[in-house]
């Protein structure tokens, strides 16, 4: 049963469209994430399901509730902003109880929700502090119990992770996970970062430019973009140009020509060239394996990235093309010059080309 | 120090030195004359508690200060409180508005409200025109007339103090009042008013302070009816020239001014407010 139903929607600043056409449905309970680079859309969607941008056209439905002409403060949505936006002049008790003596909630009532919020964040012994007074993480803890308090018919989360540092950030995703099944309420998250959205997400609708391009489960997304800009923008993908022969099934791919089964004979490709994806990860150097393909190409440089190396290689037909792999404390063994890499054809995806 | 350093202090020192000439050494030739004219002695500042006549212009003081800083402050809270919300465009004319009296001299704009507020004025005949009076009202040569000029003349600076204090606070934090469910009267009464609270107090004491050193606008729309401090100075000064008085008088009053601005620096708040930075 759809909870939320955005319906046709638009947002025009003048020549510029913010949003073109937007129609998404969310489940009670779900948590979905709006993902997207800067200016893709996301934040305008988001302030439009608050209340605080009025859309050009199109509906917002929570139920069978029309609510695109509802001031914000009737939504009964929590929202979380960006920069946590705390009351400075009020205390955190003072902050969490804000929406609750909006409501004119009994005072011991106000009280006991309070404690609980406090303890659901595990902040306690902070109540009397003021949010200057707080670290970044526990200001953000904040800013959730206070959306959370008043038993939000939904959370509304703008990028509320980006200001704080990277060790915090998956700490915190871990939190925000915890609160969203234990508290049963619907999330719509906004984030730049694809990593968050696949930690927390049960569906993930990508933006790009106004438009939402995909949106799916987030191992959906990961496995098949709908288009190269999904194919680009998730998990740092190797693109390529390929050219198809439609009359003999053969392929030039990356130096090589060959017949590859799993290629799509319905891909409109009248022109010959498609766009193909590799992740870094499935494209490994060393001689193939029963199965597998074996590339000729070349290895321009290495750079350490922690977790392992990231290989910057250029194919015969000159398209450059990024490995990662792990190493261990010596470092890769690699020179740069001529390598062979080998990937599996399962690894290697097409993207429909009318889209790319 | 650098080379830098010292040759950019030594660049200020014809600004110091004129200071001192004009500045430091007329005041404290005032101080000096305060104790020694005309006889030496604590003479002048028993008077100032003892006369009636300086205790009436105090009284007066006080009774137009009072209102004109409560009116001032208001209206131009009223005033800021709209420009920080306003579309841009609305507010670069808003703006402009609000800075246009500031090229009409004092003099002018006292004769302007002249003009409005006399018994045949503006206000008065269309009054009468309407039936709504069938006397003209006093709003001219009295403490009202007063007021009026002074609130006038002091809101442009009311307004910019509070416009920036007001624009320092974070609109996301008004946004994220109204999401958890917060009216409009609620936002004003537990977000706005505390948070601008500190410039509030700062616009309050600067218009305090200026109403004090206020001559033109009184002398004009008073007609000498309604006699304030930098007035009967003035007069004692050019007129009856009673320099003991005068000097007294005016010694007592930069160091009650000074006494309000180190109290108002004693708040953190406050003091950030007068600094007129963000922190």
């Amino acid at each position: 049963m759809t909870f939320l139903t955005i319906d046709g929607l638009e947002k025009s600043y003048g020549k510029v469209r913010a949003l073109e056409r937007i129609s998404l449905g969310v489940a009670e309970g779900e948590f979905v994430t709006l993902l997207g680079p800067s200016g893709s859309g996301k934040t305008t969607l988001l302030m439009s399901v608050a209340g605080f941008t009025e859309p050009t056209a199109g509906r917002i439905l929570l139920g069978d509730q029309d609510i695109t002409r509802l001031d914000p403060e009737d939504r009964d949505f929590g929202f979380v902003f960006q920069g946590y936006a705390l009351f400075p002049h009020l205390s955190v008790a003072d902050n969490i109880a804000f929406p609750l003596r909006v409501r004119k909630w009994p005072r011991a009532r106000i009280q006991a929700r309070v404690e609980e919020m406090l303890a659901l964040v595990g902040l306690e012994a902070m109540a009397r502090r003021k949010p200057a007074q707080l670290s970044g993480g526990q200001q953000q803890r904040v800013a959730l119990a206070r959306a959370l308090s008043f038993g939000p018919r939904m959370m509304l989360l703008d990028e509320p992770l980006s200001a704080l540092d990277r060790s915090l950030r998956d700490s915190m995703q871990q939190e925000l996970k915890r609160l969203h099944r234990e508290t049963g309420v619907t999330f719509l998250y906004v984030t730049h970062d694809q990593e968050e959205a696949y930690a927390m997400s049960d569906r993930i609708a990508v933006f790009h430019r106004g438009r939402l391009v995909q949106s799916g489960p987030p191992r959906e997304i990961y496995a098949r973009p709908a288009n190269s800009f999904v194919a680009g923008f998730i998990g740092g993908n190797n693109l390529f140009t390929a050219r198809h022969d439609p009359h003999s099934g053969e392929i030039d791919l990356l130096g090589r020509r060959l017949r590859l089964g799993h290629l799509d004979p319905g891909l409109h490709c009248a022109d010959g060239k498609v766009t193909g994806w590799i992740r870094p990860e499935a494209l490994r150097p060393g001689p193939a394996a029963p199965g597998e393909l074996e590339l000729a190409l070349t290895l321009e440089d290495i750079s350490f990235a922690g977790t392992g190396d990231r290989l910057f290689l250029r194919s015969p037909d000159g398209q450059p093309l990024i490995a990662s792999q792990t190493s261990g404390p010596t470092g890769p063994a690699f020179r740069p010059g001529p390598i062979t890499c080998a990937v599996h054809p399962d690894d290697i995806g097409f993207l429909p080309a009318r889209q790319t | 120090m650098s080379h830098f350093q010292r040759w950019a202090l030594a660049l200020t020192l014809p600004a110091g030195a004129l200071m001192l000439a004009f500045y430091v050494y007329p005041i404290l030739q005032v101080l000096g004359l305060s104790f020694s004219e005309p006889t030496p002695g604590l003479g002048n500042y028993a008077e100032l508690v003892t006369n009636p006549a300086i205790r009436r212009v105090l009284w007066t003081t006080v009774q137009v200060t009072v209102p004109t800083t409560l009116i001032t402050v208001t209206l131009s809270y009223i005033v800021a409180l709209a420009m920080v919300q306003m579309a841009p465009g609305r507010r670069r004319l808003a703006m402009f508005l609000v800075l246009v009296p500031f090229w009409i001299s004092v003099l002018v704009r006292a004769f302007a409200w002249i003009t409005v507020l006399r018994r045949r004025g503006i206000v008065n005949s269309t009054l009468q025109d309407l039936g709504l009076i069938h006397k003209p009202l006093a709003l001219i040569y009295n403490e009202l007339g007063v007021v009026i000029g002074m609130v006038h003349y002091m809101m442009p600076f009311a307004i910019l103090l509070l416009y920036a204090n007001l624009s320092d606070i974070d609109q996301s934090v008004i946004r994220a009042a109204r999401s958890l469910g917060a009216r409009r009267w609620m936002i004003f009464s537990r977000v706005w008013l505390p948070l601008s609270l500190p410039g509030l107090l700062v616009a309050a004491l600067f218009v305090v302070i200026f109403s004090f050193g206020f001559l033109v606008t009184p002398a004009l729309l008073g007609a000498g009816r309604v006699l304030m401090v930098a007035e009967y100075i003035s007069v004692q000064i050019s007129n009856t020239l009673n320099w003991g008085v005068a000097t007294a008088l005016s010694t007592s009053l930069l160091v009650a001014v000074g006494l309000l601005v180190w109290l108002a620096t004693r708040h953190p708040a406050l003091r950030a407010a007068l600094e007129g930075g963000r922190k």
